[in-house]
């Protein structure tokens, strides 16, 4: 190797890196307003979780959003990648070193503190090991491939106006060529009945995304023009979008489900049913009972949705939490699950809880009167409505919405129990956790739900890792002789559903109460809830 | 002869549009080289295509012995370029923005970029945003003269500047340019200041490379020349292609000769003008040259 080689080879060797950081440091001096402000609103948002604000949680999102979209198509637009007047363009730096020091800018700045973030905030809730490095891989590719779209984007538009406009443009093609379909799922309610676990928020999607978004990029960079680029790249985004996200539709809601077909009013018979709990705090479990007869579905066979309301002699109104019946989870006695069968289904009775009351002697509904409407619904197709009188002192226990303790019963007679716990909920989060315990506040104790499948003991809480939700049915299930909260638990998990069925002591479920604590995590935009409902208060079996 | 710059059938088509065909166009190290013509004629999409901005469509060119399109950044540390100044980063302080750019060349000179940043007083605390357009242009000579490349490339740096700082520019960076043994390829309208820096000029017309030559053969070889004609007919036949720009006010013509040859020129002009006398023809300046050409251009234009 000759002198000028050498000395040549070991300039770029130093000057290489150096343009690196010199550009890095550039874009810092400029950008750090917003960095600042990405960073802080990182920080809010651990603190958020660690508080367990939800108002703070919330109100951090858009913030935190917009600061991630800018600094990534800004840090780009610091030297233009698309077009032929980049000032950088005549200068000794390379398209690979600029790219270098755009990605290390963002990844020092925004990957780095938004995956500790994440698994800051995951790690104050005990996952497993494994799951927390599972979890944290999908977040952090999922961030890398929103970046990437981001900044690609970015550098296809050459300019922050056109960026803005790009994604306004890109949501609205989205939205528009999305239309009909959301107006299916509009009219037939069949998010809840179908798949509960879309595909598109995969890694697959993810890297594919990144690919098509680097490829676009790709081709305004080296054909120097910002339009053409721009442009394929507002089509393929929504396209891809929609290609992906498509299969999430696959529900059950096929050409044979009945949803414009008249049912005659009949079709529904219902009986109200009171289950009287007595514990230190009396409560009283209302139920009704739902028979559909005769057969009235040849075709798919899927669920009723029942709503309602009490209305009281003298005006007042207590709504009955909305729910959906799963007429075939009720046939086979366990685990709920979604129907795709064509074939007709026996007239099942169905049973729900309607209320749950506080003691007769409440002062606030003593000596009232009133009388309980139910709707029923199937699909879009109203098949009955009820009027039951309803004479009981006491109100129906008003649940958060987005979260119902639905059914809570004693069953096959003492001393079995069973506990149904149903949740809707509408995201589209990389992980969704349950924590639900059962909480005895006289003994101070806790009896957690254990998610094993190898069968391991009973532990706090009761985590359900739900890596692809979007409308979701949750079940838990405990089965077995009360004979104590030690013991065998195990969860068979099938089509979504998690099915927990452990002991408990009969002595010690009586004033025991249950929390469901539920946390969803959506990749990068962390949002939790909590919601605790006071569900089962028992000394004795019911008959 | 080394050249800095060659290119061979050179082309560039936007569209429909050919700006730049089939150009041949030399620069030999040493030389500046003043690249002139009329709006349009390509001097900008040619510039561009040096310096990688734009790919040709046709042709080939070599900058300082590599293929134009496969430039490097270790090309671009020997190769000064000056454009549009609003490129410029606008947030940045002049004094952030040469800090900037230091570390990207090896061969940068502290004590050249100081000198030049006291020659043309700019301001090294004020944002490039709040700079005027002159002070710009000054600032992105700076940048592409402080690591004393070995080819600048201007393109129209005198545009829309005052003659102070058309001055400034010329005595303090040209100038010094001239001092080493660099390349200039200079783009530009203003001919008197290419006339008075260049010692190559080339003139582009309609993406074609009309001549280039330099510039004291090309003085040499236009004259101006006036003559007093017998009559005020009409001449038998048409002029000589040589012949640009003629004008006729009564019984006196002038145009201007592009190979002009005392007894060539006396013998057309008495063929076409029987009993005319003696002309007179005179030295022209480029500036003339310049219109004479872009009036034939237009003239031919017209015809079509």
């Amino acid at each position: 190797m000759s002198d000028a080689t050498a000395a040549d080879t070991r300039a770029r060797r130093h000057v290489l890196p150096r343009v690196v950081r010199q550009i890095v440091r550039k874009d810092a001096g400029h950008l750090w307003p917003i960095a600042v402000l990405w960073l802080s609103s990182l920080v809010v948002t651990v603190l958020a979780f660690a508080a367990e604000s939800e108002i703070l949680a919330f109100a951090i999102w858009p913030v935190r959003t917009v600061c991630l979209y800018t600094l990534a198509a800004l840090v780009v637009l610091e030297d233009p990648l698309a077009g032929r007047d980049a000032f950088w363009r005549t200068r000794p730096i390379s398209l690979a070193t600029l790219l270098g020091s755009k990605a290390l800018f963002l990844g020092l700045v925004v990957f780095v503190p938004a995956v500790a973030s994440e698994a800051l905030q995951m790690t104050r809730i005990d996952l497993p090991s494994t799951r927390l490095i599972e979890i944290v891989g999908l977040a952090a590719l999922w961030l890398a491939a929103t970046l990437t779209i981001a900044a690609a984007s970015a550098a296809s538009a050459n300019g922050f106006v056109r960026f803005v406009g790009f994604w306004i443009g890109a949501y609205a093609l989205a939205t528009i060529a999305s239309y009909p379909l959301w107006k299916i799922i509009e009219r037939r309610h069949f998010l809840e009945l179908g798949d509960p676990a879309p595909t598109w928020m995969s890694p697959a999607t993810g890297l594919l995304l990144a690919a098509v978004a680097i490829g676009s990029a790709t081709l305004a960079i080296l054909g120097r023009t910002r339009r053409l680029g721009l442009a394929r790249f507002m089509v393929a985004i929504p396209v891809l979008y929609l290609v992906v996200a498509s299969p999430r539709e696959n529900v059950v809601l096929t050409s044979t489900f009945a949803t414009d077909r008249s049912l005659p009013p009949e079709t529904l018979n219902a009986t109200l049913e009171s289950v009287r709990a007595r514990t230190d705090l009396d409560r009283e479990i209302v139920t009704a009972t739902f028979v559909v007869s005769p057969d009235p579905l040849p075709v798919a066979v899927s669920s009723v949705r029942v709503e309602g309301a009490i209305e009281f002699s003298d005006g007042d109104r207590i709504p009955v939490p909305s729910r959906t019946l799963f007429l075939q989870s009720v046939q086979q006695g366990d685990a709920a699950s979604l129907l795709t069968t064509t074939r007709p289904l026996p007239p099942v009775p169905v049973s729900t809880v309607l209320a749950a009351l506080p003691p007769a002697d409440s002062e606030e509904f003593a000596g009232r009167k009133g009388t309980l409407e139910i709707r029923v619904e199937f699909g879009v197709q109203r098949i009955g409505v009820l009027a039951l009188p309803f004479e009981k002192g006491a109100t129906a226990m008003r649940q958060d919405a987005g979260f119902r303790i639905d059914h809570a019963a004693l069953i096959d007679g003492s001393p079995n129990l069973r506990l149904a716990i149903t949740s809707l909920r509408q995201n589209a989060g990389t992980w969704h956790q349950n924590d639900i315990f059962l909480l005895n506040r006289g003994l101070e104790e806790i009896a957690g739900f254990s998610r094993s499948s190898s069968g391991s003991p009973l532990s706090a809480g009761l985590t359900i890792p739900w890596p692809r939700v979007f409308f979701t049915e949750i079940e838990l299930a405990c089965e077995g002789p009360i004979s104590g909260h030690r013991g065998r638990w195990t969860s068979p998990a099938s089509g979504g559903f998690q099915r927990v069925e452990g002991v408990l002591g009969d002595d010690w479920m009586g004033g025991a109460e249950l929390v469901v604590v539920d946390r969803r995590y959506e990749g990068v935009v962390t949002q939790w809830f909590r919601k605790e409902g006071i569900l089962l208060w028992r000394d004795r079996p019911p008959r | 002869m080394i050249l800095t710059v060659e290119t061979h059938a050179l082309g560039r088509r936007f569209g429909r549009t050919e700006a730049v065909r089939d150009l041949d166009l030399t620069v030999a190290r040493g030389s500046i080289y003043g690249l002139v013509g009329p709006n349009g004629a390509g001097k900008t999409t040619t510039l561009r295509m040096l310096v990688n901005l734009i790919r040709p469509t046709s042709g080939h060119a070599s900058v300082l012995g590599k293929d134009s399109r496969r430039l490097q950044d270790r090309d671009l540390r020997r190769i000064g370029y000056v454009g549009d100044p609003s490129t410029l980063p606008r947030w940045m302080s002049v004094g952030r923005l040469i800090a900037h750019c230091r570390p990207l060349y090896p061969e940068w000179d502290d004590a050249f970029c100081g000198r030049l940043l006291a020659r043309f007083h700019l301001p090294v605390e004020r944002k490039v945003g709040r700079l005027s357009r002159g002070e710009r242009v000054k600032l992105a000579l700076l940048l592409s003269l402080a690591f004393r490349p070995e080819l600048l490339v201007l393109d129209e740096p005198f545009s829309g500047l005052d003659p102070l700082v058309r001055e400034e520019l010329s005595q303090g960076a040209l100038e010094l340019a001239i001092e080493g043994d660099w390349s200039v390829l200079i783009a530009s309208h203003d001919i008197a200041e290419i006339e008075r820096l260049a010692d190559h000029v080339g003139y582009l017309d309609e993406g074609t490379l009309v001549f280039s030559e330099p510039l004291a053969e090309l003085q040499e070889r236009y004259r101006a020349v006036e003559a007093m004609l017998p009559g005020t007919d009409e001449p038998d036949g048409s002029y000589p292609e040589s012949w640009l720009d003629v004008e006729r006010a009564g019984r006196i013509m002038r145009f201007v000769d592009r190979a002009y040859d005392r007894d060539k020129t006396s013998h057309d002009l008495r063929r076409m003008f029987p009993g005319i006398q003696e002309h007179t023809a005179s030295a022209v300046p480029l500036q003339r040259v310049f219109l004479a050409h872009a009036r034939e251009s237009r003239r031919k234009a017209a015809q079509r």
